[in-house]
């Protein structure tokens, strides 16, 4: 079977895998990393979002093996210690979440939606750029407000 | 707004569990010797059961035990149809 060796929120990991593993598989089975979901099995609900080599993937619908010698980042990554990452922090202050299911899926995608589009965002952006991100929850409202404010604190 | 009683904002508690990947959903729990439970249904849409042969399922590599309505029954476990 395939060993795979990558950089996992800054820590190296290696494991043998079936060459079919997902990356989603890979993190939540082998590495105990459950933070990152499976929502639908079709690539449709962005639960499975990750960072791999600095661009969000959905890591369902990726194989580990190809995630071989990257850097991957998970929702587990970002906070510091017992510090929220602002946009975490933005999802809190702003009633973004409500069962959390996809909340991590959520989070990654707006960080990757800052990285390409700056701090100043607008709700169409937001909107738009969060198609591939559903939630059963919350009707978007909150989160939209929460990617907005969150991207504006991180730009502070 | 007021600080406390009507009117106040009151924050939820769990938010945070879920915002840092640590939700443990019934998906994220891991327990060491924990089974699955499959189940088996009809392939019929309107049928009466005139038995049920566990003995290949139960043999099968893996397979811990296999349950049927009568043993569910046997142990007090009621199962109505709704």
């Amino acid at each position: 079977m395939p060993v795979i060796h990558m950089r996992v929120n800054g820590n190296p990991v290696s494991g043998e895998v079936e060459a079919r593993t997902l990356l989603v598989q890979f993190l939540r089975d082998d590495l105990r990393l459950t933070g990152t979901h499976v929502g639908c099995d079709t690539s449709q609900c962005g639960a499975c979002v990750v960072h791999v080599d600095g661009k969000s993937v959905k890591s369902c619908t990726m194989l580990a093996i190809m995630a071989d010698d990257c850097e991957v980042m998970t929702i587990e990554g970002l906070a510091n210690g017992s510090e929220l990452h602002p946009m975490q922090q933005a999802f809190m202050d702003n009633h973004g979440l409500q069962c959390g299911f996809c909340t991590p899926g959520m989070v990654m995608s707006a960080l990757d939606i800052v990285e390409r589009n700056g701090n100043e965002l607008d709700e169409a952006t937001i909107r738009k750029e969060l198609t591939g991100n559903i939630c059963r929850c919350t009707g978007y409202h909150n989160i939209v407000k929460a990617v907005k404010a969150g991207a504006k604190a991180m730009g502070d | 707004m007021a600080e406390n009683g009507i009117g106040a904002s009151v924050r939820r508690k769990e938010d945070k569990r879920y915002l840092i990947g640590k939700g443990n959903y019934t998906d994220d729990i891991n327990v060491v010797g924990q089974t699955y439970a499959i189940f088996v249904r009809s392939p019929h849409a309107h049928a009466t059961i005139n038995s049920i042969d566990t003995a290949n399922a139960e043999a099968a590599a893996g397979v811990v035990a296999g349950f049927t309505g009568d043993e569910l029954a046997a142990d007090g476990i009621e199962l109505s149809l709704l």
